[in-house]
């Protein structure tokens, strides 16, 4: 049985694949080994006979007949692939979309910068009268005081804050029993835009007149009271808590500071 | 001019150029028939392969991957299409019948005992064997390009080839064709 790689050997001589130092040692191989001798010469036999057949393969002409038996086209069902596959980024589909969603992107970011926020702008104080104010930028406005009273039958805070345009009072009362809240102002330069009971019971009520606004609380309820601020100069707001009759608390807030 | 690549043909026919499908034919027809003859001895049903051959490689062009080379997927038609005509019509020619081959064939191609021995001794072969040995002497592709046209490994290539030169040995040692030396 003649070894595995003399016999790839063999074939990489007989078909000129060695360099003059491996044919010498094949030739040396072979000397020793009679039975890869034989092969070496049986496959050299059949090489030059496969050799000489392939030589032979006679001339055909045989384009006319098979271009006449083709149908008309190869196959409609296949779009024919690209040589050359092209880039990703040069395909104007995806350009396209990559520009819609970037269009998309800013437009949502000019969006929420430029329009809810609106900082600079302010509404001029005459659009504000007889409509109900969006107080969305309370927490924009400048702070007057925030006014905390405390005793053991009522609890109340007074937040007031103020922009050019509006007055706002955020009015949170807690009682047990009826207590009366009354903002004074001077009505040359505020005037009641709006009165809201945010959360209120039936108890409780909020009124409004030309220059005060007067709360009647039982228990838990929060008010807010919006004023138009007609020339921005400064001026106090009075805040009195009364109980049966009698002032219980007694402050004043300025706004417009300057 | 240079000559155009393969697969740069095989694109435009199926953008639908003919000529260029004729440039493809022209450059394997020869190739295709000398293998299919080679498998067959019979003229007749090797031109008649070639051509389907060719209308086959035609008609599945859209399925042709432009990652392997026309020609190994060529050959694969070619190897499938003749097996296949054979298993179906069992047109094996015996070492005896070989003498009584018609007189054009052996008029044209000067063909000599030797070469009938060979013809014979590869019928007998298994179609595996077969097909690497011609693909490997007759048309002297290397074993990577081989086992791309036969869709195996190089190494089942390597393989395959040292069983199939060992038979092939086997079968013409019983058709006598070392001993006429």
């Amino acid at each position: 049985m003649i070894d595995k790689k003399l016999i790839e050997r063999i074939h990489e001589g007989l078909e000129g694949n060695l360099d003059a130092a491996m044919k010498q040692q094949l030739k040396e191989q072979l000397a020793l080994d009679p039975e890869a001798a034989a092969y070496y010469r049986d496959w050299q036999k059949i090489g030059n006979t496969i050799l000489k057949t392939r030589e032979q393969t006679p001339e055909i002409q045989l384009e006319k007949e098979i271009l006449n038996r083709l149908p008309m086209e190869p196959t409609a069902s296949k779009k024919p692939e690209p040589l050359i596959r092209p880039n990703i980024w040069n395909m104007p589909a995806f350009r396209y979309s990559i520009v819609f969603i970037a269009g998309i992107f800013l437009g949502f970011l000019a969006f929420s910068f430029l329009v809810p926020g609106n900082r600079t702008s302010k509404a001029p104080a005459i659009q504000l009268k007889g409509a109900m104010y969006d107080s969305r930028n309370y927490d924009q406005m400048t702070t007057a005081d925030n006014l905390v009273f405390e005793n053991a039958m009522v609890k109340a805070s007074f937040d007031v804050r103020y922009s050019k345009s509006i007055v706002e009072a955020r009015i949170t009362f807690s009682s047990l029993y009826p207590v009366q809240g009354v903002i004074l102002f001077d009505y040359n330069s505020l005037q009641v835009m709006n009165v809201l009971n945010v959360s209120v019971n039936d108890q409780s009520s909020i009124s409004a007149s030309s220059n005060f606004v007067q709360i009647n609380n039982s228990g838990n309820n929060q008010y807010v009271v919006q004023l138009l601020n007609k020339n921005s100069l400064p001026h106090q707001i009075s805040i009195k808590i009364m109980q049966n009759e009698v002032p219980i608390y007694q402050n004043a807030v300025m706004v417009n500071k300057e | 001019m240079i000559p155009k690549d393969d697969n740069e043909l095989v694109y435009e026919v199926l953008q639908g150029s003919r000529s260029s499908f004729e440039v493809l034919i022209e450059r394997y027809q020869k190739k295709i028939y000398g293998m299919i003859l080679q498998m067959t001895d019979d003229r007749e049903m090797a031109k008649d392969l070639t051509q389907d051959v060719f209308i086959k490689a035609y008609t599945s062009l859209a399925r042709f991957n432009f990652k392997y080379r026309f020609f190994s997927w060529l050959y694969r038609i070619a190897l499938n299409e003749t097996i296949n005509r054979l298993k179906n019509r069992r047109h094996f020619i015996s070492l005896d019948k070989a003498g009584d081959l018609p007189d054009e064939n052996q008029g044209q191609n000067e063909v000599t005992e030797p070469d009938l021995r060979i013809k014979a001794a590869l019928r007998d072969l298994k179609d595996s064997y077969r097909s690497v040995i011609l693909l490997k002497y007759y048309f002297g592709l290397s074993y990577g390009e081989i086992a791309e046209t036969l869709e195996i490994s190089p190494a089942r290539v390597k393989d395959r080839l040292f069983n199939a030169r060992l038979a092939l040995r086997d079968k013409l040692n019983e058709k006598r064709f070392f001993g006429n030396d």
